[in-house]
């Protein structure tokens, strides 16, 4: 099969900014693999996938997905794309119904049972005019019009913007069906415990720079732990502050603090041995800790 | 192409049919006038002719006299002229601009451009919906005007009347086309796009309209597309070369300033 997605030193500059929105961005998402893409608003998660469906042109840099490029096969890629824009625009005055079958007549190769299926999964109310749907029942005819015509690859910003927690199963679901089919899925998101659980690799975006790409698997074996401590004395609380082998990260009570080990943890048990402590709970590192630590700076 | 095209018509199917009703209703309304209009003519002749002429040719387009009571110069005068050019003028700027734009605006045009289909197949798709809004409306409203006009005695043949109104589509959709150049070639706001092709319509009308009082602006007239337009002359078979010239530069500029700016350009 086919290669899903591979980026090449992709640049994007607006207009007549000096600034790059997107820098030198290079990547690849594998068939079969689910890609989360993280980043804070404006680090240029949006522009990436605006480019990989040639909504925008690149100032520099190229990009295939399936094996075809993005700007001179851009009709053939989007035979093989589905897409879920964040905050999905219909059309509003028809129903699910219709416009499915709209879209579904500009794209081609819909399989008819494959989508009663999903609409069954998603319990979408596709005979309702759009504009009197909810937010996520919006969002479930956006997730239909994406999946429908089972495509090599998948584009998808936000998508489980406004689910609820059922649906957001449902949608899981949907992503491991279509990941065991080999369908290469990029996936924007803010929602780290989300990504944490569907998707198999993660990519950190910053100022327009990827900055970090890491296995989902190594994050909670090789992430950095922290410790939530509780002295009897208050005093303790000033005194592990001079401590060299530990860093204090928050005072969560006048005796009780979280803190990391600045290096390997039994210096920093050894240090806390010299306190009175009334409790200790450790914490597995996890996506956010991952997140924070590129982003901990600019909150 | 088609799916296009019949997405946006059933989209619009409302709107259309109050545009052609509203079309309709003014041109039987208006030729119901004539015959009281013929029979009192000597006195409209007297009274227009008395006008200003300036004022005049805002109704006539310029020209130095009228007859009302003749068939031709009353269907120039108050419909061919003025009533429905104004008015699909109206349709075809708003239309123009929001075809795509609204689109854009709303970025319902993700989820088209998502689709294998190509930015040149959507912009001729878009195109051809408002040529075919533009064929409903004005082919309804010809056919009433065919079936009408002999009842109020305005005996000037189908096929003279279907020329004026083909023409007065052709010239009112390239004030529209005008306005979806510049929606697609420049993502321009809907609004600013409506405004520029309004401000060269109703421009161009009062200038050309206007070229009879006063001296110096018979030669910026020249510049109006509205100079051009000339109802009586296309009643009664005179060739139109200025016109033909206008539309066909605006036809093919227009298309082709949309094309060669949406291929490639960034999507808002």
């Amino acid at each position: 099969m086919a290669s899903g997605i591979i980026a090449e030193k992709l640049t994007k500059y607006y207009g007549h900014e000096k600034v790059a929105a997107l820098d030198s961005l290079s990547f690849e998402v594998q068939p079969g693999e689910v890609y989360g893409y993280l980043g804070a608003n404006g680090a240029g998660k949006s522009t990436t996938i605006r480019l990989l469906l040639n909504f925008l042109q690149p100032s520099s840099g190229t990009a295939q997905i399936a094996g075809l490029d993005i700007v001179k096969d851009s009709v053939e890629v989007k035979k093989r794309v589905g897409y879920l824009a964040g905050d999905v625009a219909l059309y509003q005055k028809t129903t699910g119904r219709e416009l499915l079958n709209y879209l579904a007549t500009l794209q081609g190769g819909v399989d008819g049972t494959y989508r009663k299926t999903l609409e069954k999964r998603f319990e979408a109310e596709v005979d309702k005019p759009i504009n009197t749907l909810s937010k996520g029942n919006r969002q479930k005819i956006g997730i239909l019009q994406a999946l429908m015509h089972q495509p090599n690859v998948l584009i998808l910003d936000e998508p489980t913007s406004g689910l609820d927690p059922l649906m957001q199963e449902a949608f899981y679901d949907s992503i491991r069906e279509a990941s065991d089919r080999g369908t290469a899925v990029l996936m924007s998101s803010h929602n780290l415990d989300e990504t944490q659980r569907v998707c198999d690799r993660i990519g950190i975006i910053k100022h327009g720079k990827l900055i970090r790409e890491q296995l989902v698997s190594d994050i909670s074996s090789l992430g950095v732990s922290t410790f939530s401590v509780t002295f009897r004395k208050h005093s303790a609380v000033d005194d592990i502050k001079k401590e060299k082998s530990l860093k204090l990260l928050e005072q969560t009570d006048s005796n009780a603090v979280k803190l990391q080990p600045t290096g390997d943890i039994a210096p920093m048990l050894a240090a806390l041995s010299k306190y009175e402590i009334v409790a200790m709970k450790s914490q597995q590192g996890d996506l956010e800790n991952e997140f924070l630590e590129f982003y901990g700076d600019d909150k | 192409m088609i799916a296009i095209l019949l997405w946006e018509l059933r989209q619009r199917k409302i709107a259309v049919l109050f545009w052609t009703l509203g079309s309709v209703l003014l041109s039987v309304v208006i030729m119901g006038l004539y015959p009281s209009i013929r029979d009192q003519a000597h006195q409209f002749n007297q009274v227009i002719n008395q006008l200003p002429e300036g004022l005049r040719g805002l109704k006539t387009g310029g020209a130095g006299s009228v007859d009302v009571g003749d068939p031709v110069e009353f269907m120039n005068a108050q419909i061919f002229y003025a009533t429905l050019p104004i008015l699909w003028i109206i349709l075809s700027i708003t239309r123009g601009s929001s075809v795509l734009g609204k689109d854009e605006q709303n970025h319902t045009l993700e989820l088209l451009l998502a689709r294998p289909i190509s930015r040149t197949h959507l912009l001729a798709s878009k195109a051809l919906s408002l040529f075919a809004e533009f064929i409903v409306v004005g082919g309804v409203t010809l056919i009433a005007i065919i079936a009408v006009a002999p009842a109020f005695d305005l005996h000037i043949g189908a096929g003279k009347l279907a020329m004026a109104t083909l023409y007065t589509v052709l010239f009112s959709l390239s004030f529209g086309l005008i306005a979806f150049a510049l929606t697609a070639a420049t993502s321009l706001a809907r609004r600013v796009a409506s405004v520029a092709a309004v401000f060269l319509s109703f421009g161009s009308y009062i200038i050309a309209s206007m070229s009879g009082l006063t001296h110096w602006l018979q030669n910026p007239a020249k510049l109006a597309p509205f100079h051009y337009f000339e109802p009586t002359k296309i009643m009664h078979g005179e060739a139109v070369t200025g016109l033909n010239i206008y539309l066909i530069s605006v036809f093919v500029f227009a298309l082709a300033v949309a094309w060669l700016g949406f291929r490639r350009r960034d999507i808002s």
